[in-house]
């Protein structure tokens, strides 16, 4: 076997051993099959596709786990995590419009007009306030769970919250420190927010539908 | 109100496979290698075909000395009319979904 072959193949064995440690306790057998099936794969085919596949799987199931058991969450804690994912956007979407309501601009060496950046900045922090509506009617109500226009809404303005913020970081070509403070409680919190809030709802849906 | 999705082409491929040979036990590279399906892709579905019954899958001893023992699967009888159902592009006749939406 040659040396690049070796190494492919630790690491391989590495991504697989690292798959059954984080898998959750239900898949794994399904790990374990994996990783034996791994020792039997012919020398042509690529073991370390086949080990990435074993962690997707792993990392999968593991995410599925602590999702369901969200559901059994207190109130109050899913509220905590709503108000920490998407309070922040929320105090600059009002910061935002507060600033063009006096008539001051955000980024004034720019030269963007007043208009210009209350589209941009709050089209980009919108989801702030519309996902705590959402996300106080979610938790507040037994059987109210966003709908699908209104999750596929939440995730287009995610997605452009996201778009918008890379955009300014790479624009302004800020450092990573930058990046990391500005992309996580603008752009990634939310997300993650939304796909809770989408997973309630699709839950509820699911209530609904088998009631 | 039930609904009825009809399976992804992915799990339609693996289910054609399968149904070819019920009898059979099948190995996990075997149906990756001939469905051309990614472990990733693969794994899961064969997961949720389990959970919901339509396959059985046991641990075989291989006779190849130092190699670990292989997960195989095959079609239970349900998991046989199902795949046939399936296949022909009727709705399952099986409890909630014709084994949901979530499949990939």
């Amino acid at each position: 076997m040659s040396q690049r072959a070796d190494i492919k193949d630790r690491i391989a064995r590495a991504l697989v051993a690292h798959a059954a440690r984080m898998a959750a306790s239900d898949h794994t057998d399904w790990i374990a099959a994996m990783a034996h099936e791994l020792e039997h794969l012919p020398k042509s085919e690529s073991a370390l596709s086949w080990a990435l596949g074993s962690v997707l799987v792993s990392y999968t199931g593991r995410m599925r786990v602590m999702i369901r058991s969200s559901a059994d969450w207190p109130r109050w804690l899913l509220l905590l995590e709503m108000l920490l994912c998407l309070g922040p956007v929320t105090a600059y979407f009002l910061f935002v419009s507060v600033s063009i309501a006096q008539g001051y601009t955000l980024f004034p060496a720019q030269g963007y007009t007043q208009v210009q950046e209350g589209l941009i900045f709050g089209s980009a922090t919108l989801i702030g306030p519309i996902g705590l509506v959402s996300a106080f009617r979610t938790l507040f109500s037994r059987t109210y769970g966003p709908g699908r226009l209104s999750t596929a809404l939440l995730w287009v303005l995610a997605a452009w919250t996201l778009t918008v913020f890379v955009a300014l970081l790479v624009h302004f070509r800020l450092e990573l420190v930058a990046w990391c403070g500005m992309l996580l409680p603008f752009a990634l919190l939310p997300a993650s927010a939304v796909a809770h809030l989408t997973w309630f709802g699709s839950t509820r849906r699911r209530a609904v539908v088998s009631a | 109100m039930e609904r009825n999705r009809r399976p992804s082409r992915h799990t339609l491929s693996l289910l054609a496979e399968l149904a070819q040979r019920p009898r059979r036990w099948h190995y996990g590279y075997e149906l990756s290698r001939i469905t051309e399906l990614k472990s990733g892709t693969l794994y899961p579905i064969l997961m949720r075909l389990c959970e919901r019954g339509m396959l059985e899958s046991k641990w075989q001893p291989t006779a190849e000395e130092g190699r670990p023992p292989r997960h195989t699967y095959r079609l239970t009888a349900a998991g046989v009319v199902f795949a046939r159902d399936a296949l022909a592009g009727r709705p399952a006749a099986h409890g909630r979904t014709a084994l949901g939406g979530s499949y990939t």
